[in-house]
């Protein structure tokens, strides 16, 4: 079941490029348009296999399900399994994806099957990366993400481009390479490179203080924690919408995932130890990354910004040692992952009709785009955690949850979230509200049924999670307390 | 009195002595025949190395365990039979892909298989020495062959100006080596690596100085920091089937010598060799990941990688001798990607002119996707990227490195390969994200297939492949 959803995607990948040298008598066009169809329908289609594994799990039974074991190469296993946290992320991935590839058929105009393909072969990866229960499998995933990503961004992205995907490909890189030292040492060590086995073997604290260190290395860049964020705004801004969809959407949830999955249960001591470390860099994330974002002239790098706040909350719940804290911070991954998602969507649009992004150049488009305007207001209230969203959830329990921890820690966030108001505000009345001043606007046009298509399925799940948490809640409800134990238990000791 | 050899030692010969027999026959007939083509001649070396091969592995296959002959001066166990049967298969790869080059340049004689043939000889030879004579004579026996072929496009000033750099340092080398021999012999009294195992202790200075002498002439042939020098001169401005081949077969034999004259006469040193050996890693991988960085010629730069692959290779040796399953398994891994990425730069052409700077790669996606697709994933591979195998490669050298407690010299490898990623990351923009300079000529039919045919054995090849593999060189 999951090596059919995990590997899905990349078989279809292989299917256009055979079809593409079939198709050879038929015009370039022609051929683009059947790349796109393959290319949705098979990302719809692990979309509904997505479903159906979900369907298939008992959310309260502890441990991993749809498990699936082959020995492999050395003492390393080809092994696949969930529990809830990951399947729920799965699924952001297989609904984000389809999305993202819909959306892009507009703007997306040059080596239309090396970017489907490239698409493909990154929902295989991320998908893989959530699903292996083998530490190196995992590693072989999480690393391959890269190799799309960087062709991404560097084919289809903007005017500096190649400096950006270089940015994101090295940094990535030389976060994970440090935890891949970490990862052999730990399975020389435990004798097993099983991710369930390790969770349970108890390393030395004064080791585990190294290997977290080396981990954290790795997951704080992808997440991104400051001071390593700053590959983030590079990549946004560079990356076609959909890359950017995909990258603020699904792979910075990578490195939350690895906090919540190595990190915490495989070093439950270190994560105590280091518990200071990560609240300070989360409030500093917060705080000076929204009072970055309130400066920035370029849309896309503002969001790209308000991305680092947020992810600042999850590691904030992620750490905060309680069962409400971490439930909180799986609720903002898939939240922001939905909602941040949808706001590059929305940067795309505007973006597509002129081709620009500077905040300056735009203004009272609410006169000419009511339609857009309600969306961008919708996914902006999200964002900044308006309740009703499900921006607001994640973040009104994260505080609660880490108030009793570190009062001030909790303080300095909440002052946060006004921040966040201000520029998700400031942002909607510099660009949708006032007079059309500039002309080149004057017959820019309103969302069209495509696009209304792509924000509507963002629009509901915004809503559903926002008044209805609980969907989420129960189903993680076992697998964030085992996490959260684990650390409650080293702060016992 | 005793024979001086048996008919068995004959039967455990046999590999080396087709080897002789199909290169000397070559030369007759290119003597003899003169109208016999090329193709002809390679195709007959061809049958050679196929004999060889398939005997080397039968004997391999049915007496897995340790025989020796000549007296000891020869060895051959499973291991070593598939390493031999890897290095005719590069070889062969090799001189497959060289033909229409070497038509281009008018240097398409027989000599080249020749000499192609007397040196992978001196590997097979060398993959078999069990005492430091037969170590000599391997590395002499490849080394000579070698510096004609530097040197084969006698026109080019930089061709001759290759080999003869090849050769004056390849000989000082050939010197070191020889006299670390000379020392080691005249202190311990014995040749075979077993007799110095038996004899040999690190308290003797005699030994440690012949040592430390061997390893050096040992890094120079394997190109190994800082002994490197003559490579990316020798690389440029040798016709570039002849870097093909030098970057392939030579380095698995010279690699896999090195470790074993370690292994195998030098166990109780390793003390005293694991340092120096983690040294010469070191300054390799550092020199590789550097060099290459403001290259712009692509052989240069091939040049730098295959300097940088020995450092993470010597990361195993300097491990021990329960690393050998994991080098022989890296360089497997890293052999086939560097023949398919010379295949890349044999295949394509700009109206017949062959590639040289990496700018004239430019974007080949446009226009030769298949190919693009090829190179990109041999060039992943050899960054140590997963899912392709050269991460592999790399995770079982550093994993051989840290369980023998290296530590600091797996973290410098797996820092120092982020450096290197960035170059192949920027030979992988230039095809990918520039826009294109000129046409692409058709490309050749015998290298392409050698691209793809290694750009799936990294990408979907060795997944299955490797952990049988491993099982079979004791990894």
């Amino acid at each position: 079941m999951l090596s059919l959803i995990t590997f899905s995607p990349l078989v279809a990948a292989g299917l256009i490029l055979l079809t593409r040298r079939l198709l050879q008598w038929r015009d370039e066009a022609a051929r683009d348009q059947s790349t796109w169809a393959v290319g949705l329908l098979a990302s719809l289609a692990v979309f509904g296999l997505a479903i159906f594994g979900l369907s298939q799990m008992a959310p309260a039974a502890p441990g991993f399900q749809l498990v699936e074991k082959t020995a492999w190469i050395g003492g390393v296993h080809y092994h696949l399994g969930v529990d809830s946290v990951a399947m729920l992320l799965i699924l952001l991935t297989a609904f984000l994806t389809p999305i993202c590839l819909f959306a892009a058929q507009s703007s997306i105009k040059s080596r239309v099957t090396e970017f489907v393909v490239a698409f493909l072969a990154l929902e295989t990866f991320v998908i893989g990366a959530f699903a292996a229960l083998d530490i190196v499998l995992f590693y072989v995933f999480f690393e391959g993400g890269l190799i799309p990503m960087f062709v991404i961004i560097g084919v289809w992205g903007g005017a500096n481009r190649i400096y950006a995907a270089y940015k994101f490909f090295l940094y990535t890189l030389a976060g994970s390479v440090l935890m891949l030292i970490a990862l052999i040492a730990m399975v020389l060590l435990a004798g097993t490179s099983d991710i369930a086995a390790l969770m349970a073997y108890d390393f030395p604290k004064d080791l585990q203080i190294w290997l977290w260190l080396a981990f954290f290395a790795s997951f704080a860049v992808k997440t991104p924690m400051f001071p390593v964020h700053t590959w983030l705004p590079d990549a946004h801004v560079e990356a076609p919408t959909a890359g950017s969809v995909i990258l603020a959407g699904i792979l910075l949830k990578l490195g939350g995932y690895g906090f919540f999955r190595f990190s915490i249960p495989m070093f439950p001591d270190a994560s105590e130890f280091f518990q200071p470390l990560v609240f300070a860099l989360s409030v500093i994330a917060i705080l000076y990354a929204s009072l970055v974002a309130f400066r920035q002239t370029d849309v896309k790098k503002l969001i790209a910004y308000s991305s680092v706040a947020h992810m600042g909350f999850v590691t904030l719940g992620l750490f905060s040692g309680n069962v409400i804290g971490m439930q909180a911070a799986i609720f903002q991954m898939l939240s922001h992952g939905v909602i941040s998602g949808a706001l590059f969507l929305c940067v795309g649009v505007v973006y597509d009709r002129m081709h620009t992004r500077e905040i300056a150049f735009y203004g009272g488009l609410a006169t000419r785009m009511p339609i857009y305007a309600v969306a961008l207001m919708l996914f902006t209230l999200g964002n900044v955690g308006l309740p009703g969203t499900s921006g607001f959830v994640g973040e009104i329990l994260g505080l609660t949850a880490v108030f009793p921890v570190s009062p001030l820690a909790a303080a300095a966030a909440a002052f946060g979230v006004i921040l966040s108001a201000m520029y998700g505000l400031h942002l909607y009345r510099a660009m949708m509200l006032g007079d059309l001043v500039n002309p080149k606007l004057a017959a820019i046009a309103d969302l069209d049924a495509r696009e209304i298509a792509v924000f509507a399925p963002l629009a509901f799940l915004t809503l559903l999670l926002g008044v209805a948490p609980g969907l989420v809640f129960d189903f993680t409800q076992q697998a964030a307390a085992a996490a959260a134990g684990e650390l409650a238990a080293a702060f016992a000791r | 009195m005793e024979a001086l050899f048996s008919r068995f030692d004959l039967v455990l010969g046999i590999p080396e002595i087709a080897l002789a027999a199909f290169a000397v026959a070559i030369v007759m007939v290119g003597v003899f025949q003169r109208r016999a083509s090329f193709g002809q001649m390679a195709g007959l070396l061809a049958f050679g190395f196929l004999i060889a091969g398939a005997a080397s592995l039968l004997h391999g296959f049915a007496a897995p365990d340790r025989w020796t002959a000549f007296n000891g001066f020869f060895a051959h166990d499973r291991e070593i039979a598939i390493v031999k049967a890897l290095i005719y298969l590069a070889s062969a790869a090799t001189l497959a892909m060289s033909m229409r080059f070497l038509q281009a340049v008018e240097r398409a004689q027989f000599e080249y298989v020749a000499l192609i043939g007397f040196a992978t000889l001196g590997m097979s030879v060398l993959a078999s020495a069990n005492s430091l004579l037969t170590v000599y004579l391997g590395v002499e026996l490849l080394s000579l062959p070698s510096y004609v072929l530097a040197a084969f496009h006698r026109d080019s000033a930089r061709g001759s100006e290759a080999g003869l750099k090849y050769f004056v340092l390849g000989a000082i080398a050939s010197g070191l080596l020889l006299y670390g021999m000379s020392l080691i012999y005249g202190f311990s009294g014995a040749l075979g690596f077993a007799e110095i195992a038996a004899r040999a202790s690190s308290g003797d200075v005699g030994i440690t100085f012949g040592l430390v002498l061997m390893i050096c002439g040992l890094a120079f042939k394997v190109s190994a920091a800082p002994f490197h020098m003559w490579t990316p001169d020798v690389y440029e401005g040798a016709p570039t089937p002849v870097t093909a081949f030098f970057a392939a077969a030579p380095k698995f034999a010279g690699m896999f010598i090195f470790a074993r004259l370690m292994f195998e006469a030098f166990p109780s040193m390793i003390e005293g060799w694991r340092p120096i050996i983690a040294i010469l890693a070191i300054a390799s991988m550092a020199v590789g990941a550097f060099g290459a960085l403001l290259q712009s010629n692509v052989k240069r730069l091939m040049a730098y990688s295959s300097i940088g692959n020995i450092g993470y290779g010597l990361i195993a040796i300097a491990a021990g001798p329960e690393a050998m399953g994991a080098l022989i398994a890296y360089l497997a891994i890293y052999v086939t990607t560097t023949i398919g990425i010379f295949g890349g730069l044999l295949a394509l052409r700009h109206q017949g002119a062959y590639l040289e700077r990496i700018e004239d790669l430019s974007g080949l996606i446009g226009q030769r996707a298949g190919m693009a697709y090829g190179l990109g994933f041999l060039l992943f591979s050899v960054a140590g990227i997963p899912p392709f195998a050269g991460f592999w490669g790399k995770l079982l050298v550093f994993q051989a490195g840290v369980r023998a407690d290296l530590v600091w010299l797996a973290v410098a490898g797996i820092l120092l390969s982020v450096v290197a990623a960035f170059y192949y990351l920027r030979l992988i923009k230039v095809m990918v994200m520039d826009k294109a300079q000129a046409r692409f000529d058709t490309p050749l039919g015998i290298p392409s297939w050698t691209l793809a045919i290694a750009a799936l054995m990294v990408s979907v090849g060795y997944i299955p492949l490797l952990a049988p593999f491993l099982r079979l060189v004791g990894g």
